[in-house]
């Protein structure tokens, strides 16, 4: 026997009452459905204008950084956006580290200061001092504070009037055999390291003069605690007279 | 059959009716969402990208929601249902704070961000001595207006219609006050805060009690404030930072920012500054902070034209607005040399108002900092260091805002500077700037200080005090009159921070040694050799004024008080220069600066006579010769040092060791303990004595009874080692070593010998000669004492130099930044570097006499620096 569904019959205002739901219910679905449209049509337009607003007052643009992880070893970080040459120091560097050979160690941190601090061409502006890194520790905020008021200090003149890609990039760095023997007290503690010369070349510029810049150096390159750091750097040769700035 | 048919029918409404509540609710979610995303929109310029994400996002959920909506009414499934109301009720919610944080956040951005038109209230006050109550009373009147305010407009216009006056014209505020004092004019046009102007002017609050407002009109105008639409992320530029309290601007400091170098100036200048005031007819001469009162566009145009730079933007807050702004970031810190009690933003002294107290990074609130910023007498050079306080406080608000990584905070400090701060750089301007500063931030090395990614140069124009009198009145106004070389000085500064094609003439090498410490170069002397514009004002005046008596020829001040610039000005330590009239002044003497003064500094104590390096913590020293030097205690027991001897012990000896407190011989019963204590024991009666009695023998410690059958035999003297107590050590003619605690033969080196004891010797510091007790008498050759240590020192050249450092140039030769240059200009600096060798990588003859010496001297050092300042 199958079993039949007994319907149960509605009187007429009952189904009066559900001609009615299902009228509303209809009306609230159109109503939702044209809410939706709105919707829809509304974020469009809103995605549209975020995508088109011009920046108001942004033209301003900071050099990016390379992607990619930086080069480092277990004492230093290469700076941003390195040049092969300082990649070149710095692989050296790294090798030094390993090997633990100090005098090596101090060659190659004055070679990549030296290529980091006198490169121009890969800084974004003044606050971005190089080779800040190879700087003894605690001193490294007062020489970023010197640099930005004197080699430094007119970056952003050189920076709008030539160019950053016509500033100064160096080419090359030779250095003298480290001599040992150095110590540097700072703080009323002594440090001990190696004494050694650097002269360096760069690349040359359609812009600037790059003769009239510093190419040689003596430096102080201490072990603080391990880590082999710049206390000292002073110009050599006729560096310390003229005063000539270096644009053509 | 019937109670179903009406259940059925009830559930159909009820389902029906929730049907249509939802549906309202769901309608208001899509609403809100919209008006949301709309609204922030305005601000998507930090991250389009995300922006448009959320927006996808957001889409996606509104659509969702609606669909699984229009699936509930369908399937009438009780499941569905209440998903969807759970869903919408989230987002509704959210919505809701969502659009209440935005209306907020717009509502203050609104309030704070004026570009273009402003209406503005602006009210005048007809102002009177005594005797004229009413506007009635002016009738037939002299009324004194100031040409071309605002104000006078519309006090004119007003008064005009109820009585008939004559007007007198006036350049500046401080003459038409002084002329209605003097009763050359009956009343005056005044701005409404005629009062703020004048009660901060010494002399003043008599005049200001001899006159009332009658009345007061007040205005709608239209004011329009020039602006800049420079692109701030590649072009400097410059805002003007104003802090107005009264309707003055009380600190006026104009900022310049190069996005380039990172470079920030702030240059502040004082407010009572008499400058020619833009917006005055004729440019007339006034201070500074009264230019405020015709509105900040005359402030801005005066400063243009004082600094002869550009303003492009500018800030203004008042009181107010720098304590919650404060308050809002959760305070900042700040570096304070002496602690004192300020005013609050009510303006109220005296005990229970502010206390600052002195340090480094002293943590302070936003009343704190207030008055930190508004302290002026505490300072010998008053106003101009307050200005520097100023500029610290900024830069430290700054530091504090761009440590801030908290949404809601950063929404508070909107809040607060709503009602109380107001500015005409744009919104998008803003968001820019910060994105702009954070793509910066990420090259930056230092990622622990960001703050240092800028260079911020304080500087200020300074000036010299003086007066403006007014012989009618006989009123004086104090003012300051800037130095010309001072405005030029910091021109320069600024122009360089701003024009980028300004002349390269940095040096292009470079030369640093760890060892010293560098000092920036100074924007702005303090002084300047110009002519200096004499004052009129009688010194009479200052007298009278100050407290004083004048006798018609000097000035007899009362007691605690002396002439100072012909007034009487409280007494002040820096008039001392020695301990003893120092301290009979009632002043202090500061040990650690060797000065007099009325508070000691951070880490110094008060004994009420003298300042004196406060003690460290006695727990810190970890040896018995530290401790007991530094005057506390040690406990050979614990080895511990302490400020007092532990209970049970005590400084028996006075050698600063705690032994066991003595007890009455009488306590001891045994010999044993009896002679550790330093007694004797009386072997006949076996008790504890404190000497021996006669007929016995002292034989370490015991008092034996003397044998009657063999001779006494001499008393031997006992070795140093055998003696354990200072006072029978020295009595026995030894040495006692308070160092080591022992007996000795005599005092051993790194000592010094006073009255039998062997005091630890204070050590003579470096490059210093000393005499027997560490005092620093002299110093070594190189070297020059100062403040009590001596710091390195070499004779320029061309000069002979005495121990104290002073140069005294040969003759042809004048001093100039610390060296003697030839008094006829000649070529090239005259230094002589040895020529080095080019082809053999060796180190050169100037490298090899660098490697000998080492070191570079700290006048060389100091002159390369004022070299490239002089540049």
């Amino acid at each position: 026997m199958t079993r039949q569904t007994k319907r149960v019959a509605l009187s007429p205002e009952e189904k009066a009452k559900r001609r009615k739901a299902k009228k509303v219910n209809n009306n609230i679905t159109l109503g939702i459905i044209i809410l939706s449209i709105a919707v829809v049509a509304f974020f469009l337009f809103n995605i549209f204008t975020i995508g088109f607003k011009s920046s108001a007052g942004g033209s301003g643009t900071t050099l990016s950084l390379d992607s990619g992880k930086k080069l480092s070893n277990d004492q230093y970080t290469i700076g941003n956006n390195p040049t092969d040459v300082q990649k070149e120091y710095f692989n050296e560097l790294s090798k030094a580290v390993e090997a633990n050979d100090p005098a090596k160690i101090a060659e190659y941190v004055v070679k990549s200061f030296v290529s980091d601090y006198y490169t121009w061409t890969n800084k974004d502006g003044n606050y971005e001092v190089g080779g800040v890194q190879y700087i003894f520790g605690t001193k490294f905020t007062a020489f970023q504070e010197e640099a930005r008021w004197t080699f430094y200090s007119d970056l952003d003149l050189y920076i709008t009037q030539y160019g950053r890609e016509n500033l100064i990039e160096v080419a090359s760095v030779e250095t003298t055999e480290p001599r040992a023997g150095a110590t540097s007290t700072i703080n009323g503690e002594e440090y001990e390291g190696y004494y050694l010369e650097a002269n360096w070349t760069y690349k040359d510029s359609s812009a600037i003069d790059v003769s009239k810049f510093q190419n040689r150096a003596y430096f102080v390159v201490v072990n603080n605690n391990g880590r082999y750091e710049i206390t000292e750097i002073q110009p050599l040769g006729n560096d310390l007279t003229g005063g000539e700035t270096a644009d053509e | 059959m019937s109670n179903s048919r009406s259940k059925k029918s009830s559930r159909m409404n009820q389902n029906l009716t929730l049907n249509v509540i939802l549906a309202v609710v769901l309608a208001l979610v899509d609403f809100g969402m919209m008006y949301l995303m709309y609204t922030l929109t305005s601000f998507s310029n930090f991250s389009k990208l995300i922006f448009i994400i959320i927006n996808v996002v957001v889409l996606a959920l509104l659509l969702g929601l609606n669909i699984l909506f229009i699936a509930t009414i369908k399937s009438r499934k009780k499941n569905l249902f209440n998903t969807t109301i759970i869903i919408t009720v989230v987002l509704a919610m959210l919505s809701g704070y969502g659009t209440y944080a935005s209306f907020k956040v717009n509502k203050n951005v609104n309030k704070i961000i004026v570009t273009g038109d402003q209406t503005q209230t602006v009210e005048a006050a007809i102002v009177a001595k005594d005797g004229l109550v009413s506007v009635s009373d002016l009738d037939g009147k002299t009324v004194g207006v100031i040409t071309g305010a605002n104000y006078t407009e519309i006090g004119k216009s007003n008064l005009d219609a109820e009585v008939s006056v004559s007007y007198v014209e006036y350049a500046d505020v401080n003459t038409l006050f002084t002329s209605l004092i003097a009763d050359e004019i009956d009343a005056a046009i005044m701005p409404s805060n005629y009062v703020g102007l004048f009660e901060v002017v010494s002399g003043y609050e008599e005049a200001l009690e001899s006159v009332d407002t009658v009345t007061t009109y007040s205005q709608k105008v239209t004011v329009t404030v020039e602006k800049s639409d420079k692109d701030i992320t590649s072009e400097p530029f410059s805002i003007l930072v104003l802090g107005v309290d009264e309707g003055r601007s009380d600190a006026n400091m104009l900022v310049t920012v190069n996005p380039i170098s990172l470079t920030i100036t702030l240059t502040s200048i004082a407010r009572d500054s008499y400058v020619p005031i833009a917006c005055y007819a004729g440019q007339a001469s006034d201070k500074l902070g009264h230019a405020r009162v015709q509105g900040v566009q005359c402030t801005i145009d005066t400063i243009e034209n004082l600094l002869d730079v550009e303003i492009d933007y500018y800030f203004e807050s008042n009181f107010a607005g720098v304590v919650s702004i404060v308050d809002a970031l959760g305070g900042i810190v700040i570096d304070n040399p002496y602690e004192f009690v300020g005013q609050n933003s009510s303006d109220q002294r005296g005990h229970y108002t502010v206390w600052i107290p002195a340090g480094d990074n002293v943590p302070v609130n936003g009343e704190q900092a207030l008055a930190f910023a508004r302290e002026r007498h505490l300072y010998a050079t008053g106003d101009f260091q307050r200005q520097a306080n100023q500029q610290h406080v900024v830069e430290r608000i700054l530091q504090k805002a761009m440590e801030t990584r908290d949404l809601n905070k950063l929404l508070n400090v909107l809040d607060a500077a709503g009602d109380n701060v107001t500015t005409n750089i744009t919104v998008d301007q803003f968001i820019s700037l910060f994105n702009y500063i954070l793509e910066k931030a990420n090259r930056y090395y230092d990622q622990d200080n960001i703050i240092n990614m800028f260079n911020i140069v304080g500087s200020r124009v300074t000036g010299y005090n003086s007066s403006v009198w007014s012989e009618a009145s006989q009123l004086a106004m104090s003012i300051v009159r800037p130095y010309e070389g001072s405005i030029a000085d910091n021109h320069e500064a600024i122009v360089r921070n701003l024009d980028l094609t300004s002349e390269i003439d940095a040096l292009p090498y470079f030369y640093w040694n760890a060892k010293f410490e560098y000092i920036p170069p100074t924007i702005s002397n303090e002084t300047y050799s110009e002519q200096i514009i004499q004052s009129e004002t009688p010194q009479s005046y200052w007298c009278t004024t100050t407290g004083g008596t004048w006798d018609g020829s000097a000035c007899a001040c009362p007691v605690g008080e002396f002439v100072e610039n012909k007034g009487c000005v409280q007494d002040s330590a820096s008039n001392y220069t020695d301990t003893a009239s120092c301290q009979a002044a009632g002043f202090i003497w500061d040990e650690s600066t060797n000065a007099c003064v009325t508070t000691c500094p951070a880490g110094t104590t008060s004994d009420g006579k003298y300042c004196r390096a406060t003690k460290a913590d006695p727990s810190t020293y970890t040896n018995e010769t530290d401790c007991i030097s530094n005057g506390n205690k040690w406990d050979p027991t614990t080895a511990k040092c302490a400020a007092t001897c532990p209970s049970g012990t005590d400084d028996n000896d006075g050698d600063g060791k705690c032994t066991v407190t003595q007890k009455n011989a009488s306590d001891y019963k045994d010999s044993t303990s009896c002679v550790a204590a330093g007694y004797k024991w009386d072997e006949a009666k076996a008790s504890c004595v404190t000497s021996c009695p006669s007929g016995t023998t002292d034989t370490n410690g015991i008092c034996k009874v003397a044998s009657t059958t063999t001779p006494p035999t001499a008393t031997t003297k006992p070795k140093p080692e055998e003696i354990k107590d200072a006072g029978t050590c020295i009595s026995s003619g030894y040495k006692w070593n308070n160092v080591a605690g022992a007996c000795v033969t005599s005092c051993p080196s790194g000592t010094t010998e006073s009255s039998g004891y062997c005091n630890a010797q204070k050590q003579c510091p470096a490059n210093s000669i000393c005499d027997s007790n560490g005092t620093v008498t002299g110093c070594n050759s190189g070297y020059i004492l100062q403040g009590g240590q001596c710091v390195a020192f070499t004779c320029p050249a061309n000069a002979t130099c005495d121990s104290a450092g002073n140069i005294t140039c040969n003759s042809g030769y004048k001093l100039e930044n610390g060296q003697c240059v030839s008094e006829t200009p000649t070529g090239g600096d005259g230094s002589s570097t040895p020529s080095t060798e080019n082809n053999q990588p060796t180190l050169s003859t100037y490298s090899q006499n660098l490697l000998e010496n080492n070191k570079l001297s700290l006048i060389e050092y100091i002159f390369k620096n004022l070299t490239f300042m002089n540049k």
